[in-house]
C-alpha cells in the first residue's frame, strides 16, 4: 500500500492514562479515510501526534514520508488541518485571515479561494469572533483548502454544526476532491457525518485500533444473518468468533457475520446450528456495521474487566 | 533564508496590527512618565521630593507596566507556545521564525523606544542627585531591558494573561522572598560588608538575569517543553540569588 500516513506502535500516555496504545495503521494515498471511534477513544490525540502537536510517548509515525516529530514548514505547506479545538485568530476579519495565510503558501490558488468564499457564503468584512460556529469552521476550512493541500486532516469538523451547514461542508469537500489529487483523514465519533465522504475506515476504541480497511471490504465482510432453529434446539454458547452479537428470541436467532463469504456461510451455519428453512442474509449499512463493532468492543472489554 | 525573513516580517506586521492601540497607549504613558519626570525632578532641590508628584509618577509607571504586560501577553498568547490548539501550529511557520518575530517585536517596539527615552532622561537628569553614588546611567539602561524580557518569558510559559500574572507573581515572589531571606540571614550573621555589596553590583547579575531569561525563552520556543522550561526558569532564580548574594558571604568579589 502506498501510504501517506503510517504509524508503528504509536502510543501516548497522559499521567496514568494511556490515551493511545500501540497504534499501527496506514492511510492509503488518495483515499478519504475516516478515523472513527466514540468520544475519548483517542482520535484527537492520534491526530495531534500525526500533526506534531503532541509528542508520542512511544512508537513513531510518518506523514508525507517524514517522521511526524520532524514535520516542518515545508510539510505544513502541504497539509490542511481543521479541528473543532483549533483557536482561530478571532480578532481578525475573515479577509484579514485570508491575507495572513495567503503569503505562507506558494501554491495558494486565488480562484479556488474566491470560489470557496462564494460557496461557503462567508462575510469577509466580519470579525471571526462574531461568526457563528458553522461560519468559523468554514473560514478555517477555507484557509486550509485554498492552497490545494496534498493531505487534509479534519478533527471532528462537523461537531456542533447543523445538518444544512454540514451538508454544505461535505459538498464543498466532495466537489474539491473531484478536481484535486488529495488524501483526507477525517476523525469523527458519528459515522453518519462522514458516510458520504469516505472510502476507507479505521476504527479506534479506548486507544486501540480495531479495524482499518476499505469501505468496500467492510461492506462485503459484514452481514446480518437470521435463521429459525429446529424445535427443541437452543442457541449454544460455543459459536465462532466471527459471529457478533448473537441473540435468540424463541426459536428465531439473529447474529452478525463479520467474515462473510457468499458461498460458504449457509453451509457453515448448518454445521453449527440445526436450523429449519433458509438462512436469511441481509447487507448492512456502514452505520449498522460501526455500531456492531462498537458494541462488541464494549462487550469484550467489559468481559475482560 | 529570504523566505524565513519574509515570514518573520509577516508575523511581525500581524502582531503590530493586533497590538497597535495598546502599543500607542504604552508609548504615551512611557513618554509622559519620562517627559514629565525629567524637568520636574530637575526643578527640585536635592533631597526634596514632592509627595503628590511622586504618587502620580508611581501610578503612571504602574499603568505603563500593566499595559506592557497586556501587550506582551497579546503578542505571545496570540501564537501560544503552550498547549496544542494554537493556529500557527498547523501552519508553515517554524518555531525559530516565530521566536525571531517575537524578539524583533520586543526589540523594535518596546526596548528601543524605552532605551531612547532613558537616554533622553539620563542626558537631561542630574542623575547624581537621585541615584546612589557609583550608580551610573549605563546601569539604569541595563535595568530597563529585563522587564520586557521577563514578561516575554512568563508569557511564553503560560497560555493566558491570567496564568501569566499568576506565574509572574509566583516567580517574582520567590525571587523577592529568597532575597529577603538571604539578606536577613546575612544581616543576622553580620556578614554583609560594603566590599561585598559593591561586588554584588559588579557581578553582572543583571546581564546574567537577562541572558537567563533569553535562554529559557529560546528553550521554550524551540522545544515547546513547558515543564522543562519552567524548571529552568525557577533554577535560574536560585542561581541569580546565589550569584547576587554570594559576595556578601565571601566578603569580596
Amino acid at each position: 500500500m502506498n501510504a501517506i500516513i503510517a504509524t508503528q506502535e504509536l502510543s501516548r500516555r497522559f499521567g496514568k492514562h494511556l490515551a493511545v496504545k500501540n497504534l499501527s495503521m496506514e492511510v492509503p494515498r488518495g483515499s478519504i479515510c475516516a478515523l472513527l471511534g466514540p468520544n475519548g477513544a483517542g482520535k484527537t490525540t492520534t491526530i495531534k501526534m500525526l500533526m506534531n502537536m503532541v509528542r508520542p510517548s512511544g512508537g513513531r509515525a510518518t506523514v508525507l514520508g517524514m517522521d511526524s516529530a520532524r514535520l516542518g514548514p515545508g510539510e505544513y505547506a502541504r497539509i490542511g488541518y481543521v479541528s473543532e479545538n483549533q483557536e482561530l485568530p478571532e480578532w481578525m476579519k475573515v479577509q484579514d485571515l485570508i491575507e495572513y495565510c495567503q503569503p505562507m503558501y506558494p501554491t495558494w490558488d486565488r480562484d479556488l479561494c474566491g470560489q470557496l468564499i462564494r460557496q461557503f457564503d462567508l462575510p469577509l468584512s466580519q470579525k471571526i469572533k462574531s461568526l457563528s460556529r458553522g461560519a468559523k469552521v468554514k473560514a478555517a476550512l477555507l484557509v486550509s483548502l485554498a492552497y490545494r493541500p496534498e493531505l487534509v486532516v479534519l478533527d471532528e469538523p462537523f461537531s456542533g454544526l447543523d445538518a444544512v451547514v454540514r451538508d454544505e461542508f461535505i459538498r464543498g469537500l466532495l466537489e474539491l476532491g473531484g478536481r484535486t489529487e488529495w488524501t483526507v483523514l477525517v476523525a469523527s465519533h458519528d459515522i453518519d457525518e462522514v458516510e458520504r465522504l469516505v472510502d476507507w475506515v479505521s476504527v479506534i476504541d479506548r486507544g486501540e485500533l480495531r479495524v482499518s480497511e476499505s469501505i468496500a471490504s467492510l461492506e462485503s465482510r459484514f452481514r446480518q444473518c437470521e435463521l429459525t432453529l429446529e424445535p427443541g434446539q437452543r442457541l449454544s454458547g460455543d459459536l465462532p468468533d466471527s459471529w457478533l452479537q448473537p441473540e435468540a428470541v424463541g426459536q428465531r436467532v439473529r447474529f452478525i457475520e463479520s467474515e462473510y463469504q457468499d458461498d460458504t456461510v449457509a453451509n457453515r451455519v448448518r454445521q453449527i446450528l440445526p436450523m429449519r428453512g433458509e438462512l436469511t442474509v441481509n447487507r448492512m449499512s456502514l452505520k449498522a456495521t460501526f455500531m456492531t463493532l462498537a458494541r462488541s468492543y464494549r462487550a469484550n472489554s467489559e468481559g475482560e474487566s | 533564508m529570504k523566505e524565513k525573513l519574509n515570514c518573520v516580517l509577516h508575523v511581525l506586521r500581524k502582531d503590530l496590527r493586533h497590538v497597535r492601540l495598546l502599543l500607542g497607549a504604552w508609548l504615551l504613558l512611557a513618554v509622559l512618565a519620562t517627559g514629565i519626570a525629567v524637568p520636574f525632578l530637575n526643578s527640585l532641590a536635592p533631597g526634596t521630593i514632592d509627595r503628590q508628584f511622586a504618587l502620580a509618577f508611581v501610578i503612571l509607571v504602574a499603568a505603563e507596566m500593566m499595559v506592557l504586560a497586556a501587550i506582551v501577553s497579546r503578542l505571545v498568547h496570540d501564537d501560544s507556545i503552550v498547549g496544542s490548539t494554537a493556529f500557527w501550529l498547523s501552519r508553515p511557520i517554524s518555531r525559530g521564525v516565530l521566536l525571531a518575530s517575537k524578539m524583533l517585536f520586543l526589540g523594535l517596539a518596546i526596548v528601543l523606544p524605552k532605551k531612547l527615552m532613558l537616554l533622553y532622561a539620563a542626558s537631561h537628569l542630574a542623575v547624581g542627585d537621585f541615584l546612589p553614588p557609583g550608580f551610573d546611567w549605563h546601569q539604569l539602561l541595563l535595568f530597563s531591558v529585563p522587564l520586557g524580557v521577563y514578561l516575554l518569558l512568563v508569557a511564553a510559559l503560560t497560555p493566558s494573561l491570567t496564568r501569566m500574572m499568576l506565574l509572574g507573581g509566583t516567580m517574582a515572589s520567590i525571587g523577592a522572598g529568597g532575597l529577603i531571606g538571604v539578606t536577613w540571614l546575612a544581616l543576622h550573621l553580620d556578614m554583609i560588608t560594603s566590599a561585598g555589596l559593591e561586588a554584588s553590583m559588579r557581578m553582572g547579575t543583571e546581564i546574567f538575569a537577562l541572558l537567563g531569561c533569553i535562554a529559557v525563552i529560546c528553550h521554550q520556543y524551540l522545544t515547546r517543553r513547558t515543564t522543562r522550561s519552567k524548571i529552568l526558569a525557577f533554577s535560574g532564580i536560585v542561581a541569580y540569588l546565589l550569584m547576587f548574594t554570594a559576595p556578601w558571604f565571601l566578603g569580596t568579589s
